[in-house]
């Protein structure tokens, strides 16, 4: 159990609980975060669960699979610490994570 | 259930058992019990001469990766034995690059902002259900409810006639549980013959659902034929109609047993999302196939390319190096990560639904009749199969007259 923050376009942040194993987008859906849309609950085929994972938590979550880096290659707005929220299982050791919701969400294909 | 010696050379000292994936209590011990006997044959990798002969992953990390590793595994057949024809489906027989073409089709009927729409019309369909049993203090849970809203809201979701309602429901059950390749080739056509004129109509008059944003579709830069619209439309067919259903119905069987839940989920109605996910991850209820696309080594196995190799989610489930004590339904566990709907791109598409629904069901359900237990004297079965479900469910609580 943590807790990870989201700070969405107009600055605002809100901070939630995560269990170890949920990904941060399930978290995200399940609080009604808004802008994450997360079109495809996880298949990561969508990509409109696209975040900015905030330093310093950035370097120590998992790196993307190749999978994710073509989709984040595809999504609108990405760049640095861009990444598909539903790929992120959370671990105790990301407690405190920030993720920054990008104005928009682009569903790919 | 027992330990051969091997006879395959592509075996070689390998454990070989003679286990069906889908009637695994061959022996009277139980349905959990002999999956649990499986897994303690070989924590690993492990190949049944049952069905065809075909590869069994019996942990939970080994379940999860495959499901993920659509490079080494193709989707293209998805059940066993091989002559069984639930294969090239799309998209959830789809390998990439093709399969993501169809699933964008798709997503957005299927995401939680749509869903969230919906659940005025399934907490009202619930209630309504409710209305109906509460009074008499008894029900068949399969036949009164779970059989009912799911089917319901699929119905509305993907805006299919109602009354067509027990025809597609033989579809499905012909398609998943086929007696013979002959009676899974007939419901194949019979579904091609009740879609076709749906996505024609749904052409001329485009609606918000399903079968309009499959008939709708482009892939590769084309309009979808009609045979993929058919094929799509058999999909969801196979997919939408009796997954929910089997939640539900294992769901409340436990619940049935567990009044001290069952009252914290009535006096504290926030935590059911927690118990949602448990429920999900404690019951899975389907065995997924993969074909092994070309010779490959996993956890000190050479699996052989072409061969099929099965995931049965229930075997995640109850990895203790996953979840500890895993039989134990305990919603303050992390539940995150099972595969009861399976990982990466073939992801069910319609998970946030189903677990959308049970979440409305629990929410009406306790606070209306916090106590029921399953008819005295009568013996819970789990009818398994490619997916598993409590198929008679005689329900009893204390009656109190309409209105008060």
């Amino acid at each position: 159990m943590g807790t990870i923050t989201f700070i969405s376009p107009d600055g605002e942040s809100r901070s939630i609980r995560i269990k170890h194993g949920t990904s941060i987008m399930e978290a995200a859906i399940a609080a009604d975060i808004p802008g994450i849309e997360a079109q495809c609950y996880g298949a990561g085929v969508c990509g409109t669960c696209h975040v900015f994972a905030e330093p310093p938590m950035r370097s120590e979550l998992p790196d993307p699979t190749e999978w994710e880096t073509e989709m984040l290659s595809g999504v609108p707005l990405a760049g640095e610490g861009s990444r598909l929220s539903c790929q992120i299982p959370f671990e105790d050791r990301f407690d405190g994570a920030v993720f920054r919701v990008p104005e928009r969400q682009d569903a790919i294909g | 259930m027992t330990l051969a010696s091997a006879s395959n050379d592509a075996m070689s000292s390998d454990p070989v058992v003679d286990f069906n994936v889908y009637n695994p209590d061959q022996t009277g011990i139980g349905h959990d019990e002999s999956w649990l006997a499986l897994r303690d044959q070989s924590p690993g990798i492990i190949w049944t001469t049952a069905n065809g002969g075909h590869w069994i992953a019996t942990r939970g990390d080994l379940i999860r990766s495959i499901y993920a590793d659509y490079e080494h595994f193709s989707s293209r057949q998805l059940m066993v034995p091989k002559q069984f024809a639930i294969s090239q489906l799309i998209p959830v027989g789809a390998d990439p690059p093709d399969h993501l073409q169809y699933r964008h089709l798709v997503n957005k009927i299927f995401s939680p902002a749509a869903v969230k729409k919906l659940g005025v019309f399934i907490r009202a369909f619930t209630r309504e259900l409710i209305d109906r049993i509460e009074p008499r203090g008894q029900c068949d849970f399969w036949e009164e409810f779970a059989k009912e809203l799911p089917i319901a809201v699929f119905f509305k979701l993907a805006n299919f006639p109602i009354e067509d309602r027990e025809k597609l429901v033989t579809f499905m059950d012909m398609l998943l549980h086929p007696e013979s390749l002959a009676d899974q080739q007939a419901a194949f056509a019979g579904c091609a013959e009740y879609l076709a004129p749906l996505f024609e109509e749904r052409r001329k008059n485009p609606g918000e659902d399903l079968l309009s944003a499959i008939a709708a579709g482009e892939v590769f830069g084309r309009p979808v034929t009609n045979d993929e619209a058919v094929n799509m439309g058999t999909s969801f067919i196979i997919g939408g109609l009796d997954t929910v259903l089997s939640l539900m119905s294992f769901t409340m069987n436990y619940l049935a047993g567990d009044v001290a839940l069952r009252h914290l989920l009535r006096d504290e109605p926030d935590r059911i999302p927690d118990a949602v996910e448990e429920f999900c991850r404690r019951f899975p209820i389907g065995v997924s196939t993969r074909l092994i696309r070309d010779d490959y080594e996993l956890d000190g196995v050479q699996l052989k390319g072409g061969d099929l190799i099965t995931l049965p989610q229930i075997l995640h489930a109850f990895d203790p190096a996953e979840y500890p004590d895993p039989l134990k339904v305990d919603i303050e566990r992390a539940t995150g990560g099972y595969s009861t709907f399976g990982h990466g791109i073939h992801r069910c598409p319609g998970s946030f639904l189903g677990k959308y629904e049970l979440r409305i069901l629990l929410e009406e359900w306790l606070p209306r009749i916090p106590d029921f237990e399953v008819e005295a004297g009568f013996e819970v079965v789990i009818t398994p199969g490619i997916t598993s479900a409590i198929r008679h469910l005689p329900l009893r609580w204390a009656a109190r007259p309409q209105g008060n």
